[in-house]
């Protein structure tokens, strides 16, 4: 890509070579060459552009040139500071961006572990405040289903009358039977609501995800039993049915 | 340069010199020429190979150096209740893994006991996950010779941080677990969801989880990286290819997760106090025809599958119909009222027995001839007595009511596994076909259409299909509401009004005027309710069993002004009733929602008249 640019320099020499001697007067060597007599259109084109810049006069342009001699040395320094604060900076730059990026890697870490630490503790709450788990610790402190309530009506004449009849709530029966026609090959992860045998540990912050592992997916979906709708009624029978419906 | 030299004035001997020096520079120029053009062509050559030919390939080595694409997964959305209160969500976990041949090959290079390591490391991860692992499992797993071996399927990422900072080689997986905190609460209607290997998310089983996946389960992201060589440092800027992940949407039920445990603890016990094979219930709301409840006696939790059979993970409330009984009694009552063949006080002579085409029909209870009124056809339940009414609204009244009724159709509940029940279609009609479908028999509905009649008969006739859903919640936390279903116009208001007012009966209990159910009621409400019972099918003879039956209720709470519409069965329950058990789920509901006390007692009616 840059072969292009490296050859064009020598290629420009060459072109000026026949011309005539190197001069070793420096920037204001071609125009000298012009004033010591030159063919005259190249003349007249030199005194063009002169003009088309904005110089009028040889003598004028002369002077100029070794004027604007001292006054680029400033500008290239200028150049040259600019180029090197540019590469600082863009060094300086870019090692801050990595920098930052470890930081936003160590904020991000801290972050998740926040998140983590937020999603434990919501999970312990919304565990600990379901219907389940409240109906158990109001059983573990001995607390009972109230029954019917009875209640006190008043009524616009400021009398006060009762309805309903208030009852002593009384503990529940003692957990119902096992059930007894379970499904043949059932057997009883529902166990019935009986309380568990031993309180159960709340779950502890650190360990959420502990201890279940989620049995692995089937192949497939388990269709939902009964999905395919097995209509129940026989059509109606040949020997008709005598329903007596006791109600 | 060569005019230069000829410039200069020299001797002869000079020139020669000079002339063997130019021509040895000629030389060197000439072979430094071709050297270069040659470095020059050579750089050509290996610049088209590089570029050209090998690109390619090259740069997607490069890439592979650097690049890495990281999946962004999809947050699966929260099921909650209509207060709120979660019933499904879900949690960030990994999986680790471990490559024992690796292990083997990396500790070998460093002179070390490859089996020392591995027991070090059961002995951190036994430590880490507590006594839900055993070491020693862990331990066989590292010494087998299998390539790649799950050490823990879930562990918290803070758990799988601690064991990977001690052993780098242990490498982990993302995971996402579903939680159901309220375990069995509502989970036949919830189902369950979990993960899934293939598709390195979690998916929907069974249930609502399964019917509303796609909403769920959002879309998983992912973006391309350059990282730093060995580290997760993402170099900055280099992030392209970006497409963030679109979290699942989250579903707010109109479950209510207090009355729903209430409801199934009651229907459990009530259940099992009297052997029954299975028992549903469903609590919708009077006017909007939203579920409040839906329980069932079998169930399971879905946190712990195992053991769990297909039949414990269905809805038997949506998807098992049975036949209703008597409950079904108040579409000829609707049809008898709204045709104005009767009202309630008209007075029927009901023989003790009917024949209807080739059979029989009689009531539960032997009688000579009596004079019932429409009411107390209702309220003692007279098959004779509904029969007779059916016969003057007509076979195409009937049926059409029963078709408005929602009976035959699915609800379109939202919930999965629906099932339609079964009324037999008009050219299927036998002779005793009417006899059989007004008093229930002979037709089939689940227990949510059950409980929908009523609720048309609680809403002023028009009925509500009922829906489960009320509201999705996307990720960004804006509701959307599906759309309401349109009421169904069953009958007028008066003719709802008037049998509500009618099956207040049926819960009275007057000296000599009983109705079928005075258990039902309950102190300071009026309540209207129908109980049912409904011969079973005899699988081994095809005829009905005289054993087994179907017992139903559905009530109206307060029957004044609806609130409630409760809908029970228990399938072959060694007791004849379940209105003790509205008793309780109503009394239960006025106390939850503070429903106001009727104004009044509902008045006694007359039933029989002598």
């Amino acid at each position: 890509m840059t072969a292009p640019a490296r050859i064009a320099a020598p290629t420009r020499s060459k072109a000026t070579a026949p011309a005539g001697r190197r001069d070793p007067a420096p920037t204001g060597g071609r125009h000298a060459a012009v004033q010591r007599g030159r063919a005259p259109a190249v003349a007249r084109a030199y005194a063009r552009r002169a003009q088309r810049t904005g110089m009028h006069g040889t003598g004028v342009h002369a002077r100029d040139s070794g004027s604007a001699e001292t006054s680029r040395a400033p500008f290239v320094m200028l150049i040259m500071v600019l180029l090197a604060v540019a590469l600082v900076a863009t060094l300086w730059l870019s090692t801050a961006a990595t920098a930052d990026s470890y930081h936003l890697d160590n904020a991000r870490k801290v972050a998740r572990q926040m998140t983590e630490r937020s999603e434990s503790l919501s999970r312990q709450v919304a565990t600990l405040e379901t219907a389940p788990e409240l109906a158990r610790r109001a059983r573990e402190l001995g607390m009972v289903p109230a029954g019917d309530a009875a209640r006190l009506v008043v009524r616009s004449d400021g009398t006060v009358s009762l309805v309903g009849q208030p009852r002593r709530a009384t503990a529940p029966a003692p957990p119902p039977a096992p059930p007894v026609i379970p499904a043949p090959q059932q057997t009883g992860p529902t166990s019935p609501q009986a309380p568990p045998a031993q309180p159960q540990v709340p779950p502890q912050p650190q360990s959420p995800a502990q201890p279940q592992p989620v049995t692995p997916a089937p192949a497939g979906p388990i269709p939902p039993a009964g999905a395919v709708s097995t209509p129940q009624i026989p059509t109606p029978a040949p020997q008709a049915p005598n329903p007596t419906g006791r109600t | 340069m060569g005019t230069a030299t000829i410039r200069r004035p020299t001797g002869p001997a000079r020139r020669v010199r000079s002339r063997s020096s130019a021509t040895a520079r000629h030389t060197r120029l000439g072979l430094g020429r071709v050297v270069l053009v040659a470095a020059l062509v050579a750089a050509g050559v290996k610049l088209a190979v590089v570029q050209g030919l090998q690109s390619a390939t090259l740069s997607a080595q490069a890439s592979k150096q650097r690049t890495s694409v990281q999946l962004l997964p999809a947050q699966r959305g929260t099921i909650t209740d209509r207060n709120g209160t979660p019933l499904a969500f879900s949690v960030a976990a990994e999986a680790l893994y471990a490559q024992p041949n690796r292990i083997i090959a990396e500790q070998r290079a460093i002179r070390a006991d490859p089996d020392a390591r591995k027991q070090a490391m059961a002995r951190r991860v036994a430590q880490v996950l507590g006594p839900a692992v055993s070491e020693q499992q862990i331990l066989d797993q590292l010494r087998s010779d299998h390539q790649t071996v799950l050490l823990a399927p879930l562990v918290t990422p803070a758990q799988a941080r601690a064991i990977q900072h001690d052993f780098p080689e242990i490498s982990a997986e993302h995971r996402e677990i579903r939680q159901y905190p309220g375990g069995e609460l509502a989970s036949n209607v919830l189902g369950v969801a979990n993960w899934r290997a293939d598709e390195r998310k979690v998916r929907g089983l069974v249930g609502l989880e399964n019917y509303d996946d796609a909403l769920l389960a959002g879309r998983d992201g992912r973006r391309v990286v350059d990282t730093a060589e060995g580290s997760d440092a993402v170099i900055p800027g280099s992030e392209r290819a970006e497409r963030p992940p679109v979290p699942g949407s989250g579903l707010e039920l109109t479950l209510d997760s207090d009355l729903q445990f209430t409801v199934a603890q009651m229907l459990r016990d009530y259940a099992r106090k009297y052997r029954a094979k299975g028992a549903s219930a469903v609590v919708l709301d009077a006017r909007t025809a939203e579920v409040y409840a839906m329980a069932n006696e079998v169930t399971f939790d879905p946190n712990n599958l195992e053991g769990a059979t297909p039949e414990m993970l269905g809805n038997p409330a949506v998807s098992s119909p049975f036949e209703p009984g008597s409950v079904n009694k108040v579409v000829t009552a609707a049809a008898g009222i709204e045709s104005g063949v009767v009202t309630p006080d008209t007075v029927l002579r009901v023989p003790g027995e009917l024949r209807v085409a080739d059979r029989t029909v009689r009531d539960a209870w032997s009688h000579g001839i009596l004079n019932l009124t429409f009411t107390g056809v209702l309220a003692r339940s007279s098959n004779i007595g509904t029969l007779l009414t059916a016969q003057r609204v007509g076979e195409d009244r009937f049926v059409d009511l029963l078709t408005r009724m929602g009976l035959g159709r699915r609800t379109n509940v939202g919930l999965p596994g629906e099932s339609a029940g079964r009324v037999p279609p008009r050219d299927e009609w036998s002779g005793s076909t009417f006899a059989n479908l007004p008093i229930g028999q002979g037709l089939s509905m689940t227990v949510l259409q059950m409980a929908g009649m009523y609720q048309a008969i609680a809403n002023d006739g028009v009925r509500i299909p009922p829906r489960v859903v009320s509201a999705e919640i996307a990720p960004d936390g804006t509701r959307t509401l599906p759309p309401r279903p349109a009421g169904i116009r069953v009958v007028s208001p008066q003719t709802a009004r008037t049998v509500r007012d009618m099956l207040r009966a049926v819960v009275q209990n007057e000296p000599g005027q009983r109705g079928t159910a005075p258990e039902a009621a309950l102190d300071g409400y009026q309540i209207a309710g129908k109980s049912g019972t409904a011969q079973q099918v005899n699988p081994g003879c095809g005829c009905y069993s005289n054993s087994n039956y179907w017992i139903t209720f559905a009530g109206i709470l307060p029957a004044d002004s609806p609130r409630f519409v409760v809908g029970i069965m228990l399938d072959d329950p060694a007791v004849g009733s379940a209105a003790p058990l509205f008793h309780q789920i109503a009394s239960y509901l006025a106390g939850r929602y503070q429903i106001p006390l009727s104004p009044a007692p509902s008045p006694p009616a007359v039933l029989t008249l002598p």
